[in-house]
């Protein structure tokens, strides 16, 4: 278990809160002849932990390494902490990054490859420490990257990220590797960094892991914005469902019809009957199974949650493209 | 520069590292120092590697007890070029670099302090080479009938720092060259091969088949005439001017080729 600290002290929080964390405006990148990120606009304001999420192959590495400098846009702009990523220097020591996963020198100890990135970055050697008790890695400091766990070493790229005490903290599948102790510890750890003012950007395709961790999402695919925006009003925007099982097969079908009088859109797969509606009109698909006889084995309501609205949001933008 | 510098020490100063490079200098060193030293009453040429026909005469001189170092300095060349690209294409292929260009983004200072340590590292390297190249020298001489007086002098001691100065500067432009290649290819096996391939090979058939009249001009030639001291054709000043001309040329390359990249890796 990774040990809880009050970060309260560590945390410098934004200098200027009306100053978005992150703008972007049309961005876009080509690689050859493959556009990667297609025009994406969107703006995470400070503080808060947001979600960045999508498919595999959406764009969003490269757009994270595009917000940190590595990689140049093909067009469009953007800006970190009110500066342009054309010139990272002068956010670069604001933000702390984990980018396509941890990646530090294998022969070196964990401590040694702390030392060096403070070394790079003139910060006090003392955090060293710090960062390695927050990640629960004091212990093994001494030894080689390279002996390290999956978990242990994505636990040490967050430390990595960690060092420069960062306003903007962006990390891509951050979770990859930790045990469920160890996700829900980081996941409390990244609550712990909002509240004292860091705005923490996670990507991830952990999409149940994004519900309980951010209070915003950014949603793309294929390169393109689906949504942005907070996760409440996106979630409010979506329906539910009322799932009933019959008891007799043959009457799957029966009880579907019945809601689709009462117009309401409905699926059927395997002996699930789903119908898209509220919660709350569980009540009502009890009362017409009750009235034609039907014996249900199963009646629930299902909220919204994001898995589904993705592949909803997902599954319309595909149908929509040319 | 200095921050980047010092990060760059905390991976270089490791023992192994640092062994490996220096038993593979010192090794050469040592080989071609007794060989020398050995066929001192039968000398020839051998190829690329021009001074293992060194007669008495020659190892009589004031800084004959460096021979071996002066003759090895292609293949520390070859040991600087490894070293400088193994570094640098490292960075890409196990993804460091990002984790470097997110805690600073000034790429031109981070190659300045990266290229600075690998020089330290290599001087010191140089250097063992040297000294133990030295001490091998002096125990085997006398047995060989090599006359050793001259060496134990004032000149002898002014000779031996300038060959090792014009050996170690002759290999800090190999590893600039190893560096360049690197950040060409992003691939420690790729920059490694293709330096050799053209230091050893290349350029020989350049020289033999296409342009002779380039021998004074083309880099490994420019560079073992630095080792050397200058030779008939080409002066200490001549070379030393051309090899800072090929090190500031491969340095701009390798720096814009880095300020240019996407780092995808």
């Amino acid at each position: 278990m990774m040990t809880t600290l009050d970060t309260s002290q560590r945390v410098t929080p934004s200098a200027d809160p009306s100053v978005p964390a992150v703008r972007v405006e049309g961005l876009t990148k080509d690689f050859g002849t493959n556009r990667a990120v297609d025009e994406l606009s969107f703006e995470i304001p400070a503080g808060g932990v947001t979600g960045f999420v999508g498919p595999n192959g959406s764009g969003k590495s490269t757009t994270f390494r595009m917000l940190l400098g590595l990689i140049k846009p093909t067009a469009g702009n953007a800006w970190m902490l009110g500066h342009p990523v054309s010139d990272p220097y002068r956010y670069i020591a604001r933000v702390g990054a984990l980018v396509e996963g941890p990646a530090l020198y294998p022969k070196l100890s964990g401590y040694k490859n702390l030392l060096s990135l403070t070394r790079l970055g003139r910060i006090s050697a003392s955090r060293i420490d710090e960062v390695l008790e927050i990640v629960d890695l004091t212990d093994r400091a001494g030894d080689r990257y390279e002996s390290y766990s999956l978990g242990m070493k994505q636990r040490l790229g967050i430390a990595a990220a960690l060092l420069q005490e960062p306003e903007v903290l962006m990390l891509d599948e951050p979770t990859n590797g930790l045990d469920p102790a160890g996700t829900v510890e980081i996941r409390a750890l990244f609550r712990r960094l909002a509240e004292n003012g860091t705005s923490i950007i996670v990507s991830s395709h952990l999409l149940s892991e994004i519900q309980a961790a951010c209070d915003r999402l950014v949603m793309i695919q294929d390169g393109r914005l689906l949504f942005s925006g907070p996760l409440d009003e996106l979630l409010a925007a979506q329906h539910g469902s009322v799932v009933a099982v019959t008891d007799d097969p043959a009457d799957g079908p029966r009880l579907a019809q019945l809601a689709e009088l009462a117009g309401k859109s409905v699926r059927i797969r395997d002996l699930r009957v789903e119908v898209e509606a509220e919660p709350e009109w569980s009540a009502q698909l009890g009362r017409l199974a009750l009235g034609a006889g039907i014996v249900l084995r199963e009646l629930r309501p299902v909220e919204a949650d994001l898995e589904t609205t993705f592949l909803e949001l997902t599954a319309t933008d595909r149908k929509t493209s040319p | 520069m200095i921050a980047a510098l010092r990060s760059e020490l905390v991976k270089l100063f490791r023992l192994s590292t640092l062994l490996g490079y220096a038993a593979a200098a010192i090794g050469f060193t040592v080989m071609l120092t007794v060989v020398s030293i050995l066929n001192a009453d039968n000398p020839r040429e051998h190829g690329p590697i021009k001074r293992v026909g060194i007669d008495f005469e020659q190892l009589a001189e004031p800084g004959g007890y460096l021979a071996g170092l002066e003759t090895a300095s292609s293949l520390l060349g070859i040991v600087a070029l490894a070293m400088f690209a193994a570094s640098v294409a490292a960075e890409f292929s196990t993804g460091t670099i990002r984790a470097l260009l997110v805690t600073d983004s000034r790429r031109r200072r981070l190659l300045a302090g990266k290229i600075a340590g690998l020089t330290i590292v290599l001087v010191i390297v140089v250097t063992l080479a040297a000294v133990v190249g030295s001490i091998v020298a002096f125990m085997t001489a006398g047995s060989q009938g090599v006359d050793t007086d001259a060496w134990a002098t004032v000149d002898g001691v002014r000779e031996g720092a300038a060959i090792w100065a014009s050996t170690a500067l002759a290999t800090i432009v190999w590893g600039l060259f190893g560096a360049m290649l690197a950040m060409l290819s992003k691939s420690a096996a790729i920059s490694i091969a293709a330096g050799i391939a053209y230091f050893l090979i290349g350029e020989q058939l350049i020289l033999h088949s296409l342009w002779p009249s380039t021998a004074d001009w083309l880099p490994a030639g420019v560079l073992d005439a630095l080792a050397q001291g200058g030779t008939d054709t080409l002066s200490f000043t001549g070379a030393l001017a051309l090899c800072a001309i090929y090190g500031a040329v491969v340095y701009v390359i390798t720096s814009t080729i880095f300020e240019q990249r996407d780092v995808v890796d």
